[in-house]
């Protein structure tokens, strides 16, 4: 933390290029409040092609402010075609080398450069070409974590929450950010661009253990289907139970198991004495209940510390 | 900051950490070198240290009224008592398997609880909060049963300030039998306690929030409550906490929570004059920034102020500079860009949850402390407003549409 701050001393005191333009001819700007950061870079451009003047307004942490506004520095003076091909890692270095978890803030930059030359070229497809988000929380588009994965190689998951914050915040999207990486870094193979054993392979990461609120949601009903891999005497009782035998004086309330005699042989005995198991187990965890509650004096007055 | 290391620092984050009291660390000195001894030894030496931990004990017992020291359990601080407390409960009443908390709980409750619903299978209800920080009681009062074990609730909110109705919150738990816990770090030493008189079960509390040591701090676990312990070994805590006892911390913990009761009508009346004074002025210095929690009852030092269309970090960063010590709502980590949990249970208005800065005073600031606080803040404000994309002449449709690139609602 205390070297970040070293770094960005300068800048982001006194960033000489912030503030709007108004001479601005291409403008373009990425991220939103709920993202957390938002760029608005505002380029005038030469009609021979020259940026002449950049500037930015940020919202955000101290590191976008300083990367926004090293994103207008570096652009400043460049042509339209060689600001094109300035890359988020360009961004990165130029603005001091960022640690690995604000390079989002390079990203944000490219994509608003990059919405900038696509405004003044009055090209209008990269402006909306944007799906549904995959990460619901912050709003990070499908398309956005594709192109950033595919432009800066990216082939792991945590790099992929760096670059653009998705599935950072609760692990709902996780499984969607982890297939689309997967499909992502299969094509970048066929394409040549990465070796295959530098592909992320689906599972290969951890589930993230940052999901920090409780969803407060009851837990899941009991499976109906799991009951048959209960024990014979834990499954629930048959829907019509077969009629009960004529009461025998001195056998019907015995919950001992049949002491193997031709007569309990049968369906009838075992159904009556797992029927008494049953009340049996009932009356008893009732008891138990009553006697587990920390407010009786039974139970407190019964617990002493050694001295 | 009167008297303190950095001579040009204003301190103000008292929530996060306090000045260890220079009396405290003359109480402690000895118990390093002179009676270093173990408490559980039968010489001297280790005597010296037993009476010191008793002497200690008696002295936080009377903080927080509690009717004897021995119902105080030492640990190494807030957030083992809290997940102690709540283990303990759950282990000690095995068929109620279900805690009830609240939306704007500390991360040591809120994610042991998301831990216990994912891996323990235990259902927490999660009691939202209004707008201004109060407590949804009639939502308590529904998710109230048998099947309870522990209800925790916070005393007072560390990002806010909010202080709950304990006593009463108690008393409904007590009625379905549940045990009830309080996470009281922020409030112990700030806020009249008197344990005895309520029916709370379990409070946690930290020794570096009142002016105490690092690494301590206590559980209350009333008399004759199921305790089960959760850090197994010797019989120190008679059986509740093994591992030698911490004695220099709880020397120290001692004699900040006797001095803290000797300050606690400075606290209440000087500190919420400055906390008051501050508030009131940035708010009027300073457009577009709302007070949060602030109509609701708080503790007198703590002031949370959430500033639209800019990011908090920015701000901190900025303040640091100045020279002004404050921080952001949430302690927020690297990997998680989420906005404070308790501003959004507190459904502050999307241009201001990500400027959420909260001022947190304490018993060492003065006056000169505040001018200073209200010559800078307004400044670095206004520096950072001027780069902001975003104002205050946007329409929220507009806001949205500055991001073709996410989806918004």
């Amino acid at each position: 933390m205390l070297r970040e701050l070293d770094r960005i001393e300068e800048p982001f005191t006194t960033p000489a290029n912030a503030g709007p333009l108004p001479q601005a001819n291409a403008v373009g700007s990425f991220g939103s409040i709920r993202w957390g950061d938002a760029v608005k870079l505002m380029l005038r451009v030469e009609p021979s092609g020259r940026i002449a003047e950049a500037s930015f307004q940020a919202f955000g942490g101290s590191s976008a402010i300083t990367t926004s506004s090293a994103a207008a520095r570096i652009v400043t003076g460049k042509t339209l075609d060689e600001a094109a091909a300035v890359t988020a890692a360009d961004i990165a270095e130029s603005a001091g080398g960022l640690p690995r978890h604000r390079m989002y803030c390079a990203v944000m930059n490219y994509e608003a450069l990059q919405r900038a030359i696509a405004d003044y070229r009055g090209d209008k497809s990269l402006a909306e070409a944007d799906s549904a988000p995959a990460c619901k929380c912050l709003g990070v588009g499908q398309m956005l974590i594709e192109r950033t994965i595919r432009f800066n190689r990216l082939t792991s998951l945590d790099e992929v929450t760096d670059y653009t914050k998705a599935a950072s915040s609760c692990s709902s999207c996780f499984k969607q950010v982890e297939t689309l990486l997967a499909r992502v870094n299969a094509e970048m193979v066929e394409d040549g661009l990465i070796e295959p054993a530098k592909a992320y392979r689906p599972g290969s990461s951890p589930q993230r253990a940052i999901d920090l609120k409780p969803t407060g949601a009851p837990a899941p009903a009991a499976n109906i289907f799991a009951a048959k891999a209960a024990p014979a005497h834990l499954r629930a009782a048959p829907k019509s139970p077969p009629p009960k035998p004529a009461p025998v004086p001195g056998a019907a309330q015995v919950d001992a198991p049949p002491q193997g005699s031709a007569d309990h042989r049968g369906d009838r005995g075992d159904a009556a004495a797992s029927a008494a198991r049953r009340r049996r187990f009932a009356s008893s965890s009732a008891s138990t209940a009553t006697s587990s509650m920390s407010g009786c004096p039974a139970i407190a007055s019964a617990v002493s510390y050694p001295r | 900051m009167s008297i303190g290391a950095p001579p040009d620092l204003v301190y103000l984050d008292a929530n996060a950490t306090t000045r260890t009291d220079p009396r405290v660390v003359e109480a402690m000195l000895p118990y390093f070198t002179s009676y270093f001894g173990n408490p559980s030894s039968k010489y001297a030496l280790g005597g010296h240290a037993a009476l010191a931990v008793k002497r200690a004990r008696a002295q936080l017992a009377e903080l927080i009224g509690a009717a004897q020291p021995h119902e105080l359990i030492f640990t190494s601080g807030g957030t083992e008592s809290i997940n102690s407390a709540i283990l303990s409960a759950l282990e000690a009443a095995p068929r109620r398997r279900e805690i009830i908390t609240t939306a704007v709980e500390h991360p040591a409750v809120l994610a042991l609880c998301a831990w216990l619903e994912k891996n323990k299978g235990i259902r927490v209800h999660v009691i939202p909060v209004d707008r201004q920080g109060r407590l949804d009681i009639l939502a308590y009062r529904e998710a109230l049963s048998d099947r309870v074990a522990i209800v925790s609730m916070m005393w007072a909110n560390n990002e806010t300030g909010v202080i709950n109705p304990i006593a009463d919150l108690a008393e409904l738990a007590k009625e379905v039998g549940a045990l009830f816990h309080t996470d009281a770090v922020q409030a112990v030493g700030k806020c009249p306690i008197a344990l005895q008189a309520t029916a709370i079960d379990m409070l946690s509390l930290s020794g570096h929030k009142l002016h105490g040591p690092k690494g301590i701090g206590a559980l209350y676990v009333r008399n004759g409550l199921r305790f089960r312990p959760q850090i197994k070994g010797g019989q120190q805590e008679r059986g509740r906490r093994a591992g030698t006892e911490n004695v220099t911390g709880i020397v120290g913990l001692g004699m900040a929570a006797e001095l803290a009761g000797r300050a606690m009508a400075d606290e209440d009346i000087r500190v919420r004059g400055l906390r008051d004074r501050l508030e009131r002025e940035i708010l009027a210095r300073v457009a577009d920034c709302v007070a949060v929690g602030a109509r609701a009852d708080r503790l007198p030092n703590t002031s949370n102020i959430a500033f639209s269309f800019i990011d908090s970090e920015a701000i901190v960063t900025l303040l640091d500079r100045a020279g002004i010590a404050v921080s952001m709502g949430s302690a927020c980590s690297t990997g998680s860009f989420e906005p404070s949990h308790v501003l959004q249970a507190m459904q502050v208005p999307d241009d201001a949850v990500r400027g959420g800065i909260r001022f947190s005073l304490s018993r060492d600031n003065t006056d000169a402390d505040i001018d200073r606080a209200l010559d800078i803040v307004p400044g670095v404000v206004a520096k950072l407003r001027a780069i902001s994309p975003f104002n205050p002449k946007d329409t929220p449709k507009e806001r949205a549409q500055a991001a073709p690139g996410h989806a918004h609602g």
